[in-house]
Formats: C-alpha cells, structure tokens, sequence
C-alpha cells in the first residue's frame, strides 16, 4: 500500500479512529487502527468490540493494499508532526512507512487478517430512519449524565430512546434521579424503543457531534448503526431489556412550588456547595408565607453557608435534603431563563423544570432524614 | 441418542484451541456454547455480533469439521444471546455503597412497552399441582408449536388462580424462543383501544396493528360482555388470525358459553380449539406454592405455618401470595420467627367470614338466574322449568348453608322434610354425570 495525502485530513480522522480502538484488551489487534486503501479512497476502522467505526476520505493512492497500525503510537506521532502539508504513508512486509519532506518514521504493523469485521446491519429485519444529528445529540448530551454507572441493570445504566406523539424521546435514570428530554421532530418517525449502553455514548455523541446534516440510523434487535452523507459508519451494542415505566412515577401535581431565574440557583449552588458535607447533602428550606426560599449546607469540619434567594414560593411550607451534584447536573440542560421546583412532600421526588419548556423533565429524590 | 452439548463443544473446541493463538481464543470462542441442535444445524450461542461475524468468516468451516468428527452437522447457526450474569455477580458485591438518597419508586418487573409481558411471569416460576397440570400442559404444547397445536387455548378458573401468570409464560416463552411477536392485552384495554381508533377515525389502522402480530393473548374476555362492537370486531380479528395459522390464546373467569352477552358466533369459535380449566387448588398444590413463593424470596418459613396458611386460606393463590408476603415482613420487622398465633392474627382478615344471605335471596339469585318468576318456587307447581331451580335451591342451602332440612321446607312453601332430602340427593347424584348442571351451580355459587 502506498498513498499521499493531506496530513490535516490524516490527522483528523485517525483522532477520532484511535478513541474507538480496544484500550488494554487481552486482544492486541483490537488497538489497532485498520487502513485499507482502494478505488481514490481511504478506510480507516477501529473497533472495541462494543463500538465499530468507519470512515472513508479520499486521497491520492500510487498502490492499494490494506495494514494494521497500533492506533495510539500513529495517532500520537502525526498529531505532533510539525507544519507540514502533504504525508505519505507506504507499507512494506511488516512495516509502514510515514514520510514528510523532514521526517521519515517505521512503525510496526499488525496482520491485518486478524481484524475484526464491521458489523454491517442489513436492511432485513432492521429498522432505518433518519435525523438531524444535532437532534440526536442533543437528546443523548441532556439525560445521558443520568444513568446509572453500574451495571447491575443494564436497563438502567444505559439511555432509553423511543418515540412518542411526533416527539423523540431520550430517558436516563439510576434510580435516584432521573431524566427525560423530548425532541420535537418536524416529520414523525416510528422508531423502535431502544437502549443504548451508557458506556458507548460519550464516544457516539464525540463522532456524531462533528457530523452536520442528516444521520441515517440503522437499528435492529441487538444492534445500531449510524450512517453520514460522506461514508462515515458507526455501529454501537444496544440493550435487549425493557426500561421501568417511569410515566407513573411523574407526579402530577405539586405541595410547594418554587420559581426562580436559573442563573441565580446555579450561583448560588456553587457557594453553598462548597460547605456540603461528605454525602453532598444540601437542605432547602420554603416558606410560602414568609415569600423566603433558602439554601443552606453545613460540614463540621468546614463550616455552614445559607443563601436566601428571590423566588417565587407557593404552597406548604417545606424542609427537605438533596445531593447537590444530582441537583446542579441537571441545570445545564435546562435552556430556560426561570425554573421551577416542585415538591410533594418528605418522600417524593422534586421534580425540575423549565418554565415554558414542555421538553425537559428531571426527577430527583430527596436524601432521607 | 441425546448427546452431551457441553462435552460436543468442549471437544470441538480442544480442536480450535491447538490452531489459534492463546488471546484469540479467549476473546472469540470463550463465551460461546451450543443452545440446541436441530435437523443437523447447530445453534450456536455468541456473546455479540462481532463473534457471531468472526466466527462466520474465518472459522465456519473449520467449526463444522470439528463437529463432525463426534455428530452428523449441516450447518451452524450463530444467536446473539445476552451474556449471562456472570460478570454482574462481581461488580455486585464492589458496588454496595451507601447512598443516602432514596430510591423512586421504579417498579422491579419492568413490563415490556411492546407487548405488554411481564418477564416475572415464566413457566419456570410457575408452580404446577395436580389441579393446574392439564392446563400447563396445553400452555406448553400451544407455546412450542403456536398456531399448530392448540388454536384458540382458552383458559378459565376463578380469580387467583394463575390464569394470567399462565397466558403471559406462553408468550414470554414464544417470544425468547422464536421471532414471532407476541401481543397481551386485557380485553378490557382491546375495547378502549378500538373506541378510540373509532372516536379518531382509524379503524383501519387499529386492524393494521392488531394482525401485524403472530400470537395475541387476551385476559379476561368476560369483560367483553355486551360490548358488542369490541366483539364483533375481536370476531373479523379472530378469523384472520385463525386462517393464518397465528396463535391466540384468552383467560376468562368462566367457561365461554357461561360468558353472559356474548355473541354465539365468539362462544363457539373460543371453543373451538383447547378449553381448559384451572380449579380449585388441593391443599398440597396450596403447599407447593407457598414454598416456591418463599424460595423466591430468598426466605424459609417453617413447615407448621406454611401448612397453616395453605389450609386456612383457601383456593385463591393471590391471596395465599399476600399473607406470605405480611408474615416475610413481620418476621423480618422483628427479627426472629413468628409464632403461630400471631400468624393467625395476620390471616385473621383473611379468612371468609361465615356468609349471611339470607335464603330469600337466594331464591331470587337462583329464580333469575333460571329466568322464572320468584313466587313460582314457592307455588305448588310441579312443572319441569320450576322444579329443578327448587330443587337447587335446597341444595345450595343445605350444602352451602348448612340449613336443616325441615327448615329448607318451611321456607320454601311448607314442604315436607322427605322432598327436601329427596332433591338434595337427587342434584348430588345428578352432579356425578351432568358437567352441564356442575358449571351451573358453580355460577350461581359465585353469585351468592
């Protein structure tokens, strides 16, 4: 194999090859990138064998021919090659060669027949669609924090799309929060319900995340795929199980509400935060009456804060503890200026909101007395 | 000649190991076993479709050469199956970590949005007795070959007798072991549906959805009584299913042609096929269950009190279920065994009170379930239509009421103690033979 190339083109798509590749696995070949030059066109794949990815970019090639190269060592070599233009990359029996007008390197190769395949879903008994991979994207990036990080459940350590009334809709809990985010789409799809495995989805909003435009998505019972405009293919392990019908466990009405702008919870978050305690316990008080909502967190060995904040207070009055990290983490996704705070009681979950926005919801349980 | 699976892979595998390197083998071939064997073809169990195309492309050849050195092989087949649960029984113990914050309230079972099973309901946690066995029987048979065997399967028995747990194993089972999809739905829900798709003007879409499923499972079709338009259209979807060979299997508290306000036509098409009943269940089948129950729990109760709860509470099984739950939870609140009269006081509630109807009522139950007027019992008239609803009448009272026989006759017009004797030997006999007269007392006992 010999080809020549653009190095900045290299560079970008061997980056995003070498996050896929199997990271110390007992199988060596796995942290290696594959390159397969044919017909004007480069493949690059890389595979943990829980994520496969593909993609295809086009470069000058004198000799087709395809080798496997452990995937950190070129990846970190021409990512800190000097200013240069062009690269040429040439194989000989059990080496490739990099070359740029300054620099000639050998590095070792892999036998490339013992590279996994790709798994490529066929159109049988798969179901295809496809979406703006920002929308995508979007719906992973606001509940995916959610999951549960064991896998005891892989139902639950995993995020759970299906889609409902027009919307698609992205759920994640772990049991003591949890999160649903809706995408309005503007045609209706009929998608199976799916789970996507929590450890596969950094690195699929990672790749989807540079894609623009429309993404086909290809999916069947044990597997789903991702297809661009420009040959780029990423296919991930989805859950066979079934997600907790978590519709019943939204509470329908609230015992005390709290309306405040965003940016001031999150400030005044960051302050008290610092003063919880080691189970990041932070304590709410209400009082409707009084118009008073205050946030306080003490730690013996620290010391206390309380911040009383302007807000909006309805209902009963209400004392009531949560973990700060699974309050603040939901806040990011919220694109509103005000939120709301609904509780109903000692025992049942609050639920967050933004005002005027239908399309994100969070749960979250208070930490008991 | 049943063969050792495990060994005919272990040895095919010996063959594998001496041609690939160390790693390789542990990577693709270790979590990999033969589920079944079937005309020649080999199933193959692989962790991920990544195996299952490693295997395909570079060792399917040789594969089936290993295995035809100990049995005659066509073809491999390769199935992805869930890796099993032994990566979790380790990460299980490191995760144990407190966390203060408590749990919402998620149910355990999560029922599957697509077709409405519940995965706790297998026919592996099924308990079966001599009351139940002919039924689990047929739900067996219809669940390896749907469609062929048994079509319709229509299961009956009282409440808490396992009907449902039943019907759903069926379909958990149909839908881990084939690619057939699989629909459960309560009557009651299919008419709501079919009222909507009405009300929104989609019939067609409703009938699209319904014959889009190979098995559909319907619980508790009485309710479907004088809900004509649901029938009619529970009919067409009937003879659709039923030409194309697909399953469908229903539960009901009574015998189809007891179901009250149900068209003929449905009467005779759900007996078509494999009527069977759940009764009552004896008391060792009562035992059983409890301690299968308990096993499942992770929980021993002692022989006495299971032999307690068995025979104090009888019949329905959900009820049985329940008492077993409050004594789990009470010995667990206090830490050390129950005795047997604080068991008592826990199934106290649950026991029936005697019952109180007054005979007057039953023999205005009993007129109208025979559709004759009240006062004719009491008459002298010995026409045909009147006698034997009077007739059962003194036996209900007598066996289920315990009343004397003198004093069945007063109140049924002044007759002599003798007639009153006389009918009641007459309907035990008659209960020996006709099953007709046997579902009819059944009916009008649970109407009292």
């Amino acid at each position: 194999m010999k080809i020549e190339c653009v190095k900045d083109k290299l560079v970008d798509v061997i980056n995003r090859a070498e996050k896929i590749t199997g990271k110390n696995s007992t199988l060596p070949i796995l942290s290696g990138i594959f390159l397969e030059a044919k017909n004007n066109e480069l493949i690059v794949k890389s595979t943990n064998l829980d994520l496969g990815l593909e993609i295809k970019i086009s470069v000058k090639i004198e000799q087709p021919g395809i080798v496997v190269v452990p995937g950190s060592i070129l990846n970190s070599f021409i990512t800190n090659l000097p200013q240069t233009k062009n690269i040429v990359l040439e194989t000989t029996e059990e080496t490739i060669k990099v070359v740029t007008p300054h620099i000639s390197t050998v590095i070792k190769t892999l036998n490339p027949d013992d590279f996994p395949t790709i798994p490529v879903l066929t159109q049988q008994d798969s179901k295809i669609f496809s979406i703006h991979s920002n929308d995508f994207v979007y719906g992973l990036k606001s509940v995916w924090y959610s999951s549960a990080v064991s896998s005891i459940k892989p139902e639950l350590s995993s995020v759970y799309i299906h889609s409902e009334n027009g919307s698609l809709v992205f759920t994640a809990t772990d049991s003591f929060r949890l999160a649903e985010k809706k995408i309005h789409l503007k045609k209706t799809i009929e998608i199976p319900t799916l789970l996507i495995p929590i450890r596969n989805i950094p690195e699929i909003i990672r790749i989807l995340e540079q894609i623009k435009g429309e993404i086909k998505i290809i999916v069947n019972k044990n597997q789903i795929a991702f297809e661009d405009a420009n040959g780029l293919y990423l296919t991930s392990r989805i859950i066979d199980g079934t997600f907790p019908d978590y519709k019943q466990i939204i509470p329908k009405e609230a015992k005390t509400t709290v309306t405040l702008l965003k940016q001031d919870f999150i400030s005044s978050l960051k302050t008290t935060t610092i003063f919880s305690d080691k189970f990041n316990k932070l304590s709410f008080s209400i009082y409707p009456g009084k118009k008073k909502f205050i946030i306080t967190a003490q730690n013996p060995d620290v010391g206390e804060s309380s911040n009383t904040l302007e807000a909006v207070c309805e209902g009963e009055d209400l004392n009531i503890n949560f973990n700060h990290k699974y309050i603040s983490d939901s806040l990011s996704s919220i694109d509103a200026d005000s939120i709301s705070l609904e509780f109903n009681g000692l025992s049942r979950p609050l639920v967050i909101r933004g005002i005027n926005d239908h399309s994100f919801l969070y749960l979250v349980m208070p930490i008991n007395k | 000649m049943p063969i050792d699976l495990k060994k005919l892979w272990d040895s095919a595998l010996v063959e594998v190991e001496l041609t690939v390197s160390k790693a390789n083998f542990s990577m693709w071939f270790k979590e990999t076993y033969i589920l079944k064997i079937e005309d020649g073809v080999v199933y193959l169990s692989v962790p991920n479709i990544f195996v299952k195309d490693w295997l395909l492309n570079k060792f399917h050849k040789f594969l089936i050469k290993c295995l035809r050195n100990t049995i005659e092989v066509r073809n491999i087949e390769y199935i992805i199956t869930k890796n099993s649960d032994t990566k979790h029984t380790k990460e299980q113990t490191k995760a144990v970590y407190f966390n203060p914050t408590s749990e919402l309230p998620l149910a355990d079972y999560y029922i599957n949005k697509d077709d409405n099973l519940n995965p706790r309901y297998t026919f592996e946690s099924f308990v079966i007795g001599p009351f139940n066995e002919l039924a689990h029987t047929a739900a067996v048979v219809v669940s390896k070959k749907p469609g062929i065997s048994y079509n319709p399967l229509f299961v009956y028995g009282d409440t808490g007798r396992g009907k449902t747990h039943l019907i759903q194993a069926v379909g958990n089972y149909i839908k881990t072991n084939s690619t057939k999809k699989v629909y459960y739905i309560t009557s009651e829900k299919f008419a709501i549906d079919y009222i909507n798709a009405v009300q929104q003007e989609r019939a067609n879409t409703f009938k699209e959805k319904y014959r889009a499923y190979d098995v559909i499972i319907m619980d508790d079709v009485q309710f479907l009584s004088g809900k004509e338009k649901s029938q009619e259209e529970l009919f067409h979807l009937f003879n659709s299913f039923y030409d194309d060979n697909k399953q469908i299997i229903f539960s009901s508290d009574k015998h189809p042609n007891f179901i009250q306000n149900l068209e003929n036509r449905l009467k005779s098409r759900f007996s078509a096929g494999m009527v069977v009943d759940i009764p009552h269940p004896d008391i060792e089948s009562r035992v059983a269950i409890l301690q299968q129950k308990a096993q499942q729990q992770n929980f021993t109760v002692p022989n006495e009190v299971v032999d307690f709860i068995a025979s104090s509470v009888d019949g329905n099984i959900r009820e049985l279920e329940g008492i077993l739950n409050a004594v789990i939870m009470q010995t667990k609140h206090r830490g050390r065994d129950l005795s047997i009269n604080e068991i008592k006081n826990i199934t106290k509630n649950s026991i029936k009170p005697e019952r109180k109807v007054s005979s007057k009522d039953i023999v205005k139950t009993i007129a109208d379930f025979y559709n004759i007027k009240e006062s004719m019992i009491y008459e002298k008239s010995r026409r045909k239509e009147v006698v034997k609803p009077r007739q059962v009448i003194m036996y209900i009272l007598r066996e289920e009421f315990d009343e004397s026989y003198p004093s069945i006759g007063q109140k049924l017009g002044g007759r002599d103690h003798t007639t009153v004797i006389h009918s009641c030997e007459k309907i035990k006999n008659e209960l020996k033979t006709d099953h007709f007269l046997m579902e009819e007392l059944k009916q009008i006992k649970s109407m009292i």
